[in-house]
């Protein structure tokens, strides 16, 4: 089933049924007679609010934001998208309200500073606590966990915003309906804050792993955890939020990684490449460090059931989501196509193991692509092997720059956007 | 792509907001500064004065008709009466109304009570025809609330 646009088409619905609400509280004839810098004040409140909202509960990692938003990649990204609408819409609610009073030549004090009745004073209090962690957020560059700690902050932000709207004498207290629609969403977003914060580790599944066998090989390394307790139950194609617990050289940070398989003997594997900052300090790990494991996520299996020819493309360590995957697709008969573009033959992990399936399954397709020497991948060269791009599902994982020129040129050879799933993982 | 695009529409949203603030911030502390000089505060205090010699007034006005020969009942009536409608107290000169009075679509209301309450906080202008602030931040439904405190 395709869900791909369901959850944007629901919050698109939300921010128009809340227009029309607005609209219907204003039915009794003072729309007219609104001051329309108060009317757009109050549209951009109420609008603002509920994005602001929505966007706890799209970052909430919730199983149904996951199931609505078709992966955690892109609720994230929608989550970016509603939180900075709702942000313009939010810092322009009380300025119109400061330009209305200096037009009238009345005080713009009670709208600037936490001096006035408390019911604005929650407004204000709302206001900076989102400025300042909007301005961290989007022009200081802070390290990813001090960050994420200023970021919870936003939870007081959608606290004082809630008492606001509550305390408000404004169209929200007078006209019920509008009153209980914005209310439900601000408490819908801090219901879905307590989850994150609280309930979400323990409803997901938390999993404590030590590490088994570590390897590196060049800038890869392959890592083996062995479960200390109870084991993580995983689909192919998932990945899991791994946080490494006592090894002071490794920063407390947690990272999402594609879980390449679980062995007989109930290791789960990894494939890390040192990339960024923090898969550096991963190669500090030992045999015998703690590793908490949450997860899993991804909804990769569940897109293979429902496509019987697919076709993967995988750029240097984005192979990982898709070693799992090839096999199961394999084994249940499906017509599988894998393209694995590498930098250089070195880079190719697991290709042995391709080539040694690709001997064994006729319905497998196995190409090698080196970039260094045949240049980028592109559509023309899959449409070489394959004729009618169209009647294919592509799994693309890969880094962003080929990811966006792979769904761009498949596009434009006829493939259908839902036809298209790519596996981001820029989660934050 | 979206999410660089709405950085940059924020960043220049938070200069203007920020440039059109410290202009109105300027200008009103200006206002502010010239009110002071003719007198702005000045007045307020005089106001303030004036308020304090009518109570002092008022509460001499019913100490006095509290005398000690007099029995108790008949105070308590006369104060009674006193205080909505000083004007039945002859002897004395009429004294002055203490309420807020304001005007609002042509009826009076009396938010002496009401102005600390006000979730709009005490913006009452008292003794003025309030309409046309009433209408930029009310829907005209809250008249209806507000029959409580008509007076007329």
């Amino acid at each position: 089933m395709n869900t791909r646009h369901s959850g944007t088409l629901l919050i698109i619905l939300i921010v128009f049924i809340t227009t029309l609400l607005l609209l219907s509280a204003k039915s009794d004839g003072s729309l007219g007679s609104t001051n329309i810098l108060l009317l757009g004040a109050q549209f951009l409140g109420i609008i603002g609010a509920v994005l602001f909202s929505l966007s706890f509960v799209l970052s909430s990692r919730a199983r149904f934001v996951e199931y609505l938003f078709d992966g955690l990649g892109d609720a994230y990204k929608v989550h970016h998208i509603t939180g900075a609408i709702g942000f313009i819409f939010l810092i322009n609610h009380p300025f119109l309200l400061v330009l209305k009073a200096f037009i009238n030549g009345s005080s713009t004090a009670m709208y600037l500073i936490p001096v006035g009745p408390v019911s604005y004073s929650y407004g204000i209090y709302a206001i900076y606590f989102l400025l300042t962690l909007i301005v961290l957020t989007l022009f200081i560059k802070l390290p990813y966990n001090i960050w994420k700690v200023t970021h919870t902050f936003m939870g007081a932000s959608l606290f004082f915003a809630l008492l606001h709207v509550l305390n408000i004498e404004s169209d929200v207290s007078r006209n019920m309906v509008l009153g209980l629609w914005v209310e439900f969403f601000l408490l819908a977003g801090g219901v879905a804050f307590i989850y994150r914060l609280f309930l979400y580790k323990k409803v997901t599944g938390t999993y404590l792993y030590k590490v088994g066998h570590f390897s590196a090989v060049g800038e890869v390394f392959n890592l083996t955890l062995f479960p200390e307790g109870e084991s993580i139950k995983s689909s192919v194609g998932q990945y899991a939020f791994l946080k490494v617990l006592n090894n002071k050289q490794v920063s407390k940070e947690e990272h999402p990684f594609s879980i390449v398989e679980i062995n007989e003997m109930g290791g789960i594997v990894f494939s890390v490449k040192k990339i960024g900052d923090y898969t550096r300090t991963l190669g500090n790990l030992k045999s015998g460090d703690k590793v908490e494991i949450v997860g899993p996520f991804g909804i990769i299996h569940k897109k293979l059931d429902a496509h019987p020819e697919p076709v993967f493309v995988a750029g240097g360590i984005g192979i990982t989501p898709f070693v799992a995957t090839v096999e199961e697709a394999l084994a249940s008969g499906k017509k599988v196509y894998l393209y694995y573009s590498v930098r250089e033959p070195a880079e190719a992990l697991y290709d042995e193991r391709f080539k040694e399936l690709a001997e064994k399954f006729s319905n497998f397709k196995y190409k090698l692509w080196i970039s260094n020497t045949r240049g980028k991948i592109g559509a023309q060269n899959i449409q070489q092997d394959i004729n009618d791009l169209s009647k294919k599902f592509f799994f693309v994982c890969g880094p962003k720059p080929m990811m966006d020129s792979l769904k761009k040129q498949l596009r434009e050879k006829g493939v259908k956007s839902d036809d298209i799933y790519m596996e981001d993982f820029t989660l934050r | 792509m979206i999410t660089k695009v709405l950085t940059k529409v924020i960043l220049v949203n938070l200069l203007v907001v920020a440039a059109m603030l410290g202009v109105i911030i300027v200008k009103s502390s200006r206002d502010a500064a010239n009110a002071s000089e003719t007198g702005g505060v000045t007045t307020l205090l005089a106001d303030i004065e004036i308020l304090k010699k009518d109570i002092t007034q008022l509460e001499e006005m019913y100490s006095s008709t509290s005398s000690p020969a007099e029995p108790q009942a008949p105070v308590v009536e006369e104060k009674t009466a006193a205080v909505p409608t000083p004007a039945p107290v002859k002897a004395a000169p009429p004294p002055p109304d203490n309420r807020c009075l304001i005007t609002v679509k042509g009826n009076r209301y009396d938010v002496t009570a009401y102005r600390k309450r006000h979730p709009g906080g005490d913006i009452f202008k008292c003794g003025s025809d309030m309409t046309s602030a009433f209408n930029d931040q009310h829907s005209s439904g809250i008249l209806k609330k507000m029959q409580q405190y008509m007076v007329n």
